[in-house]
């Protein structure tokens, strides 16, 4: 059984003609649900909740990577299967796992090739891509229970999952997930004055981090959208995540 | 082997650890995957894969690899289980145990090496001198 979630934005005019061919062409392929449309009146939670319990077994989410992050946020144990149509941008996650944008995106659901993808956890919200600390104050990365990493200086700490930018490699399926600390501003002249390499980003590869600052609580952004307060334990939640994907999917990434 | 290329591109890494020059970590790292250092560690490190050490690293620990690349700073001592190759500016304050050492002039070692015997051809081949040399031949008058 099917379901569907229409982000708040699609409501615009632009999308109406798209939308029109994708329940069209749902509806030929047998494939169509009850359609819920985001308002600022309805609770998301709430919505994939009482989908569940109607017995819905795949939840497709009409909207851009923000969409996708906020479903995959609350998903949380539920036993489905996410599926995508992207429209909007940006739509990069939809991109990794070989989905084309708008009504092209049926076809996948429907030949339903299924993956299963980890997930990060940190506290209660699970995240897809990366849960990011860029703060002033001194952070403290305590990981796999064996070492502990002080970033010196400025940096943006990041635990990804599946990484977008930077000099390393992903894989959302090998149960691991990467603590990245990354310089902020310190190439250039500063380095041309000092003689050192700053801006190379420190990578490490663990299952499990406590994030903590040194002074204040600082806020941890999974997603780009749920705010967690550092201290933070972040872990994998190995192949979480039940996801409809495409032929031309590119989990592993080697940015 | 990664590690070794001159060229440095780790094109063949899978998982990698990089400890960068803006951190600095301590503690146990047990990992199975190559580990490039160019920043601080102290502690203890061991990998089942190649480890890097950056000339501007600098690394207080004992360290256990399958093949090691220094031309940074080591105060502990070394287990390789392969090559370990010290470059110009490496500085190794410690022992070294592996299979094969490679040291550039300019490397400074102060420490013990321990490497594997290996039987070569000489050695293996040498046998006790023949025991039928000819008496010395008694002449009589």
């Amino acid at each position: 059984m099917y379901s569907y979630i229409y982000d708040a934005f699609l409501a615009d005019r632009k999308y109406e003609s798209e939308l029109i061919k994708i329940e069209a062409r749902l509806l030929e392929l047998g494939l169509q649900g009850r359609i819920e449309r985001l308002t600022i009146l309805k609770n998301l939670g709430e919505i994939i909740s009482d989908a569940v319990k109607r017995g819905c077994k795949t939840l497709v989410v009409a909207g851009n990577d923000q969409t996708v992050s906020r479903v995959v946020s609350l998903i949380g144990d539920a036993p489905v299967t996410l599926g995508i149509i992207p429209l909007g941008e940006p739509n990069r996650i939809a991109g990794l796992l070989g989905i084309p944008t708008g009504f092209a995106a049926c076809d996948v659901i429907s030949r339903r090739i299924i993956e299963r993808v980890d997930l990060g956890r940190a506290g209660s919200a699970y995240f897809l891509s990366s849960l990011d600390v860029s703060a002033n104050v001194p952070l403290e990365l305590f990981c796999d229970g064996q070492y502990t990493v002080h970033p010196q200086g400025a940096n943006t700490v990041r635990v990804v999952n599946v990484g977008f930018a930077g000099s390393f490699s992903t894989n959302p399926q090998d149960g691991v997930l990467e603590a990245v600390v990354e310089p902020r501003g310190r190439g250039g002249f500063f380095q041309a004055v000092f003689g050192r390499r700053t801006g190379q980003p420190s990578v490490f590869p663990i299952r499990t981090v406590r994030i903590r600052s040194r002074e204040e609580s600082v806020p941890a952004l999974a997603d780009g959208q749920t705010v967690v307060k550092t201290p933070v334990t972040v872990d994998v939640a190995p192949k979480r995540l039940k996801i409809i994907v495409g032929k031309s999917r590119r989990l592993a990434t080697r940015d | 082997m990664g590690v070794f290329s001159k060229s440095g591109d780790g094109s063949d890494r899978e998982i990698e650890t990089v400890i960068g020059p803006s951190v600095k970590v301590e503690g146990n790292f047990v990992g199975s995957g190559n580990v490039v250092i160019e920043g601080a560690f102290s502690g203890s490190l061991k990998t089942s894969h190649d480890l890097r050490v950056g000339s501007e690293a600098r690394v207080k620990a004992d360290v256990e690899a399958a093949n090691a690349y220094v031309a940074g700073e080591i105060r502990g001592n070394l287990k390789v289980a392969g090559r370990t190759e010290l470059t110009a500016s490496a500085k190794v304050h410690g022992n070294i145990e592996t299979k094969v050492l490679s040291v550039e002039a300019g490397a400074f070692f102060n420490g013990k090496s321990v490497m594997a015997v290996a039987e070569t051809p000489a050695v293996s081949g040498l046998r006790p001198p023949a025991s039928n040399a000819k008496p010395a031949s008694k002449t009589n008058s």
